[in-house]
């Protein structure tokens, strides 16, 4: 039965269905899902309204993570949901076109319940018009859980090399990715203010959505003093600092993981940062490593993670 | 004190709306932000907008801060469901004096001048302006709009009387296009025409965050006729309506093109909504030159027909513009 025809499953943890297939949705990056991104995430860069160095206009590197990680609303109730995005992964395989028509796919492919909460894990993908493979997501969430009391108290799993946030202050940021950087090296780090426009156009109020992003209401009751931007929201400001550095390879090496640790509010200013902490040689060649993570005002952590691509022109 | 709110607000109601009430001021700076947020919503990208202008930098689109004006009634009343009626916005005309810049301080203050009942319906009249950091004025704008709104009310519809000299909106075939203002351009020439696809996301957009900008985006978002449509539907509409502003900010960007920088230091607009924009109506604004006049000191002013038309060819909005030209 198509989804669309479906009645929408209440989305809890004890509901959720492994192995089942969510879409294909099609949808077309056009000019007005450029500009509204743009203006979701502020980042106007060029390639995204002119010319790029693939021959065309393209969308954003992330430009689909959202839609993928919402793959689930095509079985799963939208509003029911109250829960907590942990973890993030993107690896950026091509870039896609401004008027492409693309498909997404995906499916939830763990459960497990640790320290009480309930986890889910869903894999995804977009794909192009002539079937390449754009972008990758797995995110891991937590389902029905009061995330007012749980953020900022450690749900995400034991990390794999903790993110410390230390960088060397006697030396000068890099701009863009090279090789024979010093690790502890950073990067010029990225400042966004986020206004409740630009979460309530993120996360859904378009489609009607009332959750803890687009409504006070919502929010409040889940023991929260404002709304909270999504989580992915915070994935692609990393994404935006780490395009600057790589350039056009990030949209075809690049990939990114992170952890969520505490809420980023409206009406607050971050600053994504990234340190180089090392290149790793491959089969394919050499990738530049790094730490990337998000701040809020108070200077504490609110996501933390890897990210790695190869060098332009190498 | 960036925003002066009433410590309680009062039920809007025909019977509250007092004439010489004031109401602001509201003072912010103009941020980066609401100029996308403009841009977004209007879908207008002009260069002078993002990068510089003919003014030496950065500035705000003509109507930038338009619905700011029209909102300053929500600083005294409480506009909120269940106890807002809601209301029509049916007259709007703005006068430009100064172009406003990315990063200035500006002061929007205005006031009640006019109640009135026409027709069986309750108007009251807003007037306000943004005022620089020097005080200049930089634009003024008088809003006329109804006081309640019952279901049986079509919105928009017969709520305005056209101006004596009815406004056609027709272009005759044949009819020369002139893409610049001058005192040469013929009259009865038309203008290049502007057409934009609304979106209910546009709408929220322009309609949701009053004033937010002044507090730092964090302001929730507000719930009526343009970001709700069930709102929409309790007031006998088929979805969401988008704002009249929205269609004088299509007609502004169109006499942006065609007057230059003129538009936003000598610019009128006077504009009736008569037919409801709803969310993914496709509107196509257009004018016509209408006549040239001299004024006192002797300098030129061009006056257009200018109108919005939806997708079926039904007017939406009929106006005039106006800008000194060389």
């Amino acid at each position: 039965m198509p989804a669309e025809k479906r009645k929408l499953v209440v989305a809890r943890y004890e509901n959720i269905e492994l192995g089942e297939d969510f879409g294909p949705i099609e949808e077309v990056v056009d000019d007005y899902k450029i500009k509204k991104f743009a203006f979701m995430m502020d980042d106007y860069h060029p390639w995204y309204f002119a010319d790029s160095p693939f021959g065309k206009r393209i969308g954003h590197a992330a430009i689909l993570a959202n839609d993928l990680l919402q793959l689930f609303t095509q079985v799963y109730d939208p509003n029911t949901v109250v829960g907590l995005h942990t973890q993030e992964e993107l690896w950026f395989v091509n870039p896609v076109f401004v008027g492409e028509r693309v498909r997404l796919y995906g499916k939830y492919v763990e459960k497990y319940e640790r320290r009480g909460k309930g986890y889910v894990v869903m894999e995804a993908d977009g794909r192009g018009e002539d079937g390449r493979v754009l972008l990758r997501h797995r995110g891991v969430e937590i389902l029905h859980i009061e995330p007012g009391p749980v953020v900022g108290k450690s749900t995400a799993e034991a990390v794999e090399k903790r993110v410390t946030g230390e960088y060397r202050k006697d030396v000068e940021p890099v701009s863009r990715a090279r090789f024979g950087i010093a690790p502890g090296t950073p990067l010029l780090p990225l400042v966004k203010h986020i206004t409740q426009d630009q979460i309530a156009l993120f996360s859904g109020v378009g489609k009607h959505l009332k959750n803890i992003h687009t409504d006070i209401e919502v929010a409040r009751k889940a023991g929260l003093s404002n709304t909270l931007a999504q989580g992915m929201m915070e994935t692609i400001y990393l994404t935006e600092l780490l395009t600057s550095f790589f350039g056009s390879s990030w949209f075809t090496t690049g990939w990114e993981k992170m952890k969520f640790m505490a809420p980023v509010l409206s009406g607050e200013t971050i600053t994504a940062r990234g340190v180089v902490t090392g290149e790793r040689k491959d089969v394919e060649g050499t990738r530049l490593e790094l730490e990337i993570w998000v701040e809020n005002p108070a200077g504490k952590m609110t996501a933390a993670g890897w990210a790695s691509g190869r060098v332009s022109g190498s | 004190m960036p925003i002066n709110r009433a410590s309680k607000l009062k039920l809007y109601t025909w019977e509250n709306i007092e004439i010489g009430e004031e109401f602001g001021p509201v003072e912010g700076i103009l941020s980066d932000l609401k100029v996308k947020l403009h841009a977004f919503a209007v879908d207008d990208y002009g260069p002078w907008y993002f990068q510089g202008s003919p003014f030496g930098a950065r500035i705000g689109h003509p109507t930038l801060l338009a619905t700011d004006i029209l909102m300053l009634f929500t600083l005294n009343y409480d506009a909120n469901p269940p106890t807002f009626e809601g209301g029509l916005h049916a007259r709007n005309e703005l006068e430009f004096f100064h172009p406003i810049f990315v990063g200035q301080k500006v002061t929007i203050k205005g006031k009640t001048t006019e109640k009135y009942q026409k027709r069986g319906q309750n108007y009251r009249v807003l007037e306000g302006e943004v005022l620089d950091a020097s005080g200049q004025c930089c634009l003024c704008m008088r809003g006329t709009e109804t006081v309640g709104l019952a279901a049986s009310t079509p919105v928009g519809q017969r709520m305005s009387t056209p101006p004596p000299d009815a406004i056609t909106a027709e272009v005759p075939s044949g009819t020369p296009v002139v893409t610049h203002a001058s005192r040469w351009v013929p009259v009865g020439a038309a203008l290049p025409s502007l057409t934009k696809q609304t979106s209910f996301e546009q709408s929220v957009a322009y309609s949701g965050f009053p004033h937010g900008w002044a507090e730092g985006g964090a302001r929730r978002m507000w719930v009526n006729i343009h970001t709700d449509p069930e709102d929409g539907r309790r007031h006998g509409q088929p979805d969401a309506v988008v704002q009249g502003l929205c269609s004088a900010a299509y007609i502004s960007e169109m006499c942006v093109n065609f007057f230059g920088p003129s538009w936003l230091t000598t610019g009128r607009l006077s504009t009736a909504f008569i037919r409801p924009v709803v969310v993914r109506d496709t509107i196509t604004a257009s004018g016509l030159v209408k006549r040239l006049e001299e004024e006192k000191d002797g300098r030129k002013r061009l006056w257009l027909d200018v109108w919005c038309k939806n997708q079926r060819g039904e007017l939406t909005a009929v106006g005039r513009a106006s800008a000194l030209v060389e």
